[in-house]
């Protein structure tokens, strides 16, 4: 039998299916009253998967029969070439990665819970079904966070409404790795990781003169600096804690230099909101208070040098008129004494 | 003006006095300098001579007409495939030879090139460069460059046999230094001057040799037992050379005596310069070759067509012993770009090797001294389209060595030490294939899973020619009676994994004695090839043929103590004194285990080689280090292994490698790679000529791997060939902890797959 | 009353063009830099400021062309010898004298119609700022082809700097300039002599 290709190109995998999101919310309230036993199991067996298991010990994959699973699923060639796209489709779970992961409680069959029995597996047409809304709707109670908004934003966005072939949340999200960005993360490390999912798709992109954005000077520096976010969603509505998923269409996107490249910028506002307090201590005085806020247009963006240059203007300016003023005094006191 | 006028006032006397110091460091260099180095090295240089001479317009068009018409035919034959009626086919071929457009199609372009420039003898790369004189070189990112065309050629490893090349292999030394790396003292390494347990010698010694061989049965009887077995085409082609007087030894005797045979060998044969010696030029950092080995070059056996190995035979003559080649107007007339047959006119000697039934330079051994057939296969993979799936897709040799100008890149991966033009070029099954080779199997998913930890060649190389040499005697050679010559013994030949095959973590790093270095990245931290794997033979059944053939060799030499020969060949550490191997254990655990455990590891096959030599003891480490090389024709005559040695180290090369200056230039550097400290340069021959007592016959200390990429088949092994107790991978000596040999080994799954 | 003809024409004409142009580039920087829509739109300040960064450069040119082969050159050359003195002389005219009605310690003649204080700034002005702005801001035109990092900081960030410094000081200079140019005999003395070319003065000195 074959293991049938998979809708999805990126990860091969789907989330929870809403309908089986019961059944893995019991088996989960059930897993932890079997924490002592399966952790105690856990580390009687971790042995086996060597000592970056070990560590993995909270881990999903070692409850169940997951282990079974990641038999043959850690490896990390494991794919196939999907027979309909021509593409290669990755069936490997870096293991580390899924630790790391919000999901990393769950066992495997928490969301593919049909047909994985028995290899070769039957069937994973039950994969198709899972989406990542379903589960992540007013779902407080678990700590899973409601998707709805974010769901509204992406039916807004481009993705949807240019009607691309077999786009869903998979396309950018890999369910087996997704965490949210990690407070203290540098904001390179932020714009290297987001816009590595745009461009991972958008390929045509790395090229030195990528299409669309002809009229922006270094373009890869640019990549490596900010979001493609930033500028291809919509100004308007922005929320400080998230990007919104409303990618915007090229023409509808922010072409201004300015909304960057100047103080208080709406654009970087979002970005930079990653930055913590600490890393901003770490970087110490001259990098924080010079060197981080410094490009072209606006120059330093260094408030402190720009009041010392107003500053040393006023004062130039106010000792002139004194002058001048001294000067008129004491003509006029001449021109009297005459 | 006459010459005194020149000098006539002192202004004029200045600027002579200028001028000549601005070409004295010129004429130095020039003239000076080639004479003193031929002197140094004892190189000899004269204006090479080949047989050749000019067409007349007749014989002219005759040849071009034959060419031509023999290449419609072999085109037409390719074609004409499905018809069995042999006579239906031949009326078929013809029909197509005769077909007009087929008539416009093909051919060799070159044909109308000479006859429109009135080239009429070919006259080596002085015909070729009148056009050529510069090519284009298509780099990597694309970028094209000019670069003259003689120039190219001769800064490639097939010419000079060495390359100072940094990152090449990634070589690393034993002091765990990586050789030639960024910022370290550049040394030459390649062939010419790393003599090994293969070749028995290096190009610097072994260059060419006349051997005059005494087949006990006569020619005839020996051309029937020729090394070439069972094959009855190659057995025909060696018949033939063998059996037409006019190119057998017999014909110019030369004042030999009756029944001698005079043959070819050495390392010449498949080098591309036609000197009386290798490019050593080329090893010092400052130097040319000189004109006459340029013109030496032999363009054609890369580039004709129709290149005639017969014409590859050594010839004498008042200068020294060098190699003919064929520079006949039939081979020139076909030459284009090198053809994989070109490639494998050499290079089928190393993977099929000569007695391959499929190689076909093998049957052309030569019109007059013919080449002596090495029947013990140096890596036993052939490339051919009956033995590799891609030389039966017809792939090229250079759509995956992908060369720029004449430089070729042999990957990135690789442990054999010889020297690499592009280093940093990638050839990979990868690079086609993708990630997820397997389209076919049900299974392809879980198949493509192992391309993590194993290389394709692991499952894709199911075992290696039969005679592949494992073990090789050098000390102790055997009397081929039909070839009427000595030969080195080989202990131990096999293809079969487990003998002549085994699998070790390899991450592209190589020691400076050609082993594989890898880390088994979920292993327990035991993997230890220097120390464990290629440090012994452990196989019941090897062991028990290594000491059928001691017994064999003791009649021959009693004094030979089989449990110690078994014990030296199968367990060469046991040769090291227990300080020596504390010594060679740390060495491996400090040094080498960052190159270990460096970058990803995976299973690759390798082709493991020990070799019983004469070694200079007092420039050895615990790795081994000089081996000394045997002259060939003082061996293949006579036997006497030891007086082969003397022959080859009183070659003036040798000599000064004993010597200060080349200790200070190379030999320290070289000894530092190999752990010991600084170059002895007390030279192993007593002043009667005798070897000295520092050289005594040793084992290497460990066995050299060398990467089999070749010989692909198209149905690798099966899964329980590796997922079962006693599979072909030895998984404990792999590294694995004992609960994944567990898995690694239970039926379970296998048992779903493959019930 | 004297009268000099100290500015000809060409010299008058680059004057009030360069100070066009430099003011231009002020107005347009400052709007930019403080991103000042109000004053003038960004989108508008980027080329207008360009074009005059570029003009600037012309200008400059055509000043030290002019200085080289027009005549005007040895007005900029420091007599080193006499410069302590004259300087504390002017910048005690300026401090005190001024105040006072003291005769002005420098005698505007053909041969010198600058006194060591404008001497010393102008050369500083246009042979030490002025090519240091006109550098830096090519640098920006054409910051795309910068290293990206030069002594481990922003190329980018060092040329900004640089640029905005010079300007901070250019900017100090006209202020300056602007003011001094009414210590003249008469508050308008210098600016008709700028205008007309003639330097005239009632009293002889």
């Amino acid at each position: 039998m074959l293991l049938s290709p998979l809708s999805d190109p990126r990860s091969g995998f789907s989330c929870l299916a809403y309908g089986q999101c019961g059944t893995a919310l019991r088996r989960l309230l059930l897993l932890v009253l079997l924490a002592l036993t399966a952790s105690a199991f856990a580390l009687s067996t971790a042995a086996a998967y060597g000592a970056a298991v070990q560590t993995a010990k909270k881990s999903g994959l070692l409850k169940e029969d997951s282990r079974d699973c990641m038999r043959c699923h850690w490896m990390e060639t494991m794919a196939y070439r999907d027979r309909e796209t021509g593409k290669i489709v990755n069936l490997s779970i870096d293991r580390d990665a899924y630790r790391h992961s919000v999901h990393h409680e769950l066992a495997c069959s928490d969301c593919h819970d049909r047909g994985y029995s028995h290899y070769p597996h039957r069937t994973s047409s039950a994969d198709e079904a899972l989406q990542c809304v379903e589960c992540h709707e007013e779902r407080e109670d678990d700590g899973a966070p409601n998707l709805v908004g974010l769901h509204h934003e992406y039916e807004k966005s481009v993705h949807v409404t240019e009607d691309v072939e077999d786009f869903s949340c998979f396309s950018c999200h890999n369910p087996h790795t997704f965490h949210p960005v990690n407070a203290g993360e540098s904001i390179a490390q932020v714009v290297t990781e987001t816009n590595g999912t745009c461009l991972d798709c958008h390929t045509e992109l790395l090229t030195p003169v990528p299409k669309g954005h002809e009229w922006l000077p270094r373009p890869q520096a640019h990549w490596g600096a900010v979001r493609c976010l930033d500028c291809h969603t919509p100004l308007e509505g922005r929320i400080l804690e998230r990007p919104s998923h409303n990618v915007l269409a090229a023409e509808d996107s922010n072409q201004l230099c300015v909304e960057c490249h100047s103080k208080g910028s709406a654009l970087l506002s979002q970005l930079y909101n990653y930055r913590t307090e600490q890393a901003r201590d770490e970087k110490g005085f001259f990098a924080q208070a010079i060197y981080n806020d410094a490009y072209i247009v606006g120059m330093t963006r260094n408030p402190w040098m720009d009041w010392i240059g107003l500053g040393v203007i006023l004062l130039m300016i106010l000792g002139v008129a004194a002058h001048g003023y001294a000067r008129y005094r004491f003509h006029r006191e001449q021109e009297t004494s005459k | 003006m006459n010459i005194r006028s020149l000098f006539a006032t002192k202004t004029r006397r200045r600027v002579a006095i200028v001028l000549a110091v601005l070409l004295l460091p010129a004429v130095l260099y020039k003239v000076v300098y080639p004479v003193f180095f031929d002197l140094y090295t004892g190189v000899e240089n004269a204006p090479l001579t080949y047989d050749t001479r000019e067409l007349s317009e007749a014989e002219f068009e005759q040849l071009a007409l034959e060419l031509t018409e023999a290449k419609r035919r072999e085109r037409a034959e390719a074609v004409v495939t499905e018809e069995d009626d042999s006579f239906a086919r031949e009326v078929k071929i013809d029909i197509l030879m005769n077909t007009p457009s087929f008539i416009e199609e093909g051919g060799y372009p070159h044909i109308e090139y000479f006859r429109e420039a009135g080239i009429r003898e070919y006259e080596g790369p002085k015909t070729c460069l009148e056009c050529h004189a510069t090519i284009d070189i298509t780099h990597e990112d694309g970028t094209v460059e000019t670069v003259d065309t003689l120039e190219d050629i001769v800064n490639t490893v097939h010419f000079k046999f060495q390359t100072a090349a940094g990152g090449a292999f990634s070589t690393y030394g034993y002091d765990g230094r990586q050789v030639n790396a960024e910022g370290a003292r550049k040394i030459p390494v390649g062939k010419i001057n790393r003599a090994c347990g293969i070749p028995g010698s290096f190009s610097w010694t072994g260059w060419a040799a006349l051997v005059a061989s005494r087949p006990e049965h006569g020619l005839d009887e020996a051309a029937e037992r020729s090394p070439v077995e069972a094959d009855p085409a190659t057995v025909e082609g060696i018949s033939l050379a063998l059996n037409d007087p006019g190119k057998t030894g017999h014909g110019d005797g030369e004042g030999l005596s009756d029944g001698v045979v005079l043959r070819s060998e050495g390392c010449g044969q498949c080098h591309i310069g036609g000197n009386y010696h290798p490019a050593t030029e080329k090893m010092m950092p400052v130097g040319d070759v000189p004109k006459e080995a340029k013109e030496g070059i032999d363009c054609l056996i890369c580039h004709a067509a129709e290149y005639d190995m017969n014409q590859r035979y050594v010839i004498q003559d008042k200068h020294g012993l060098r190699w003919n080649q064929d520079r006949s107007m039939r081979s020139a007339l076909t030459v284009g770009r090198a053809s994989n047959e070109n490639c494998l006119n050499c290079h089928q000697h190393n993977m099929g090797g000569d007695a391959y039934i499929h190689n076909v330079a093998a049957k052309h051994l030569g019109d007059k001294h013919q080449r002596l057939l090495h029947t013990g296969a140096k890596r036993g993979n052939p490339f051919s389209p009956q033995s590799d799936a891609h030389a039966a897709a017809g792939i090229k040799c250079t759509d995956c060595h992908v060369p720029e100008g004449h430089k070729i890149p042999r990957g990135r991966k690789g442990v054999d030490l010889v020297a690499s033009d592009l280093p940093h070029k990638e050839v990979s099954c990868e690079s086609c294939h993708s990630q997820a080779p397997h389209n076919v199997s049900e299974h392809r998913a879980l198949l493509n899973g192992h391309v993590a930890r194993l290389a394709c060649e692991t499952c894709h190389i199911t075992e290696l020619q039969p005679n592949n040499v494992v073990l090789r005697d050098w000390v102790h050679p055997t009397w081929n009676a039909e070839e009427g010559i000595w030969e080195p013994t080989d202990v131990f030949r096999s293809g079969k994994p487990g003998e002549g095959l085994m699998y070790l973590w390899f991450n592209g790093n190589g020691t400076f004695l050609a082993n594989a270095l890898g880390s088994n990245p979920e292993g327990d931290g035991s993997y230890n090839p220097l120390m464990e794997q290629i440090a012994r033979i452990d196989n019941p059944d090897v062991i028990a043929a290594v000491r059928e053939k001691a017994r064999e060799l003791k009649k021959q030499y009693p004094d030979i103590d089989i449990d110690r020969y078994v014990e030296m060949a199968t367990d060469p550490l046991s040769q090291l004194s227990p300080e020596m191997l504390e010594k060679r254990r740390k060495m491996v655990a400090e040094n080498l285990k960052a190159a270990m455990e460096e970058g990803e590891s995976r299973i690759y096959p390798f082709k493991p080689f020990n070799a019983m030599m004469f070694e200079d003891m007092n420039n050895q480490g615990p790795f081994g280090a000089m081996i000394l090389p045997f002259d060939y024709a003082t061996y293949y005559e006579t036997g006497d292994s030891r007086a082969a040695v003397v022959k080859a180290i009183q070659d003036p090369i040798v000599r000064r490698m004993y010597q200060e200056p080349f200790k200070l230039y190379m030999m320290d550097e070289f000894m530092a790679y190999f752990g010991v400290d600084g170059w002895k340069t007390l030279y192993p021959l007593t002043d009667d000529n005798k070897l000295g007592p520092q050289v005594e016959p040793h084992w290497m200390r460990q066995m050299g791997t060398l990467m089999v990429n070749h010989g692909i088949q198209r149905e690798g092994h099966d899964c329980k060939a590796c997922h079962q107790p006693d599979g072909l991978l030895d998984y404990e000596a792999l590294g694995y902890t004992p609960e994944r040999i567990a898995e690694l080994t239970s039926n379970e799954i296998i048992d779903e797959i493959e019930p | 009353m004297t009268a000099l003809y100290l500015y000809p024409l060409w010299l008058r004409l680059w004057h009030w063009l360069n100070a066009l142009i430099f003011v231009t580039l002020l107005v347009t920087g400052v709007s930019m830099h403080f991103t000042l829509n109000w004053l003038i739109p960004f989108d508008v300040a980027v080329p207008i400021h360009n074009t005059a960064g570029v003009l600037l450069t012309g200008s400059w040119l055509l000043f030290v062309i002019g200085n080289l082969w027009g005549g005007n050159g040895k007005h900029y050359l420091i007599n080193l010898r006499t410069l302590p003195k004259d300087l504390i002389a002017q910048t005690r005219y300026y401090l005190h004298g001024i105040f006072v009605g003291a005769p002005h310690p420098f005698h505007v003649s053909a041969e010198h119609k600058l006194n060591a204080l404008q001497t010393l700034s102008y050369v500083g002005v246009m042979y030490g700022l002025m090519p240091v702005l006109i550098l830096s801001g090519w640098a920006f035109l054409f910051s795309t082809s910068l290293p990206e990092t030069l002594f481990g900081i922003g190329t980018v960030w060092i040329i900004a700097i640089v640029h905005l410094v010079v300007a901070w000081m250019l900017a100090l200079f006209l202020i300056v300039h602007s003011y001094i140019i009414t210590t003249g005999e008469t508050p308008t003395t210098n600016l008709k002599a700028m205008v007309t070319g003639w330097h005239k003065e009632q009293s002889s000195g």
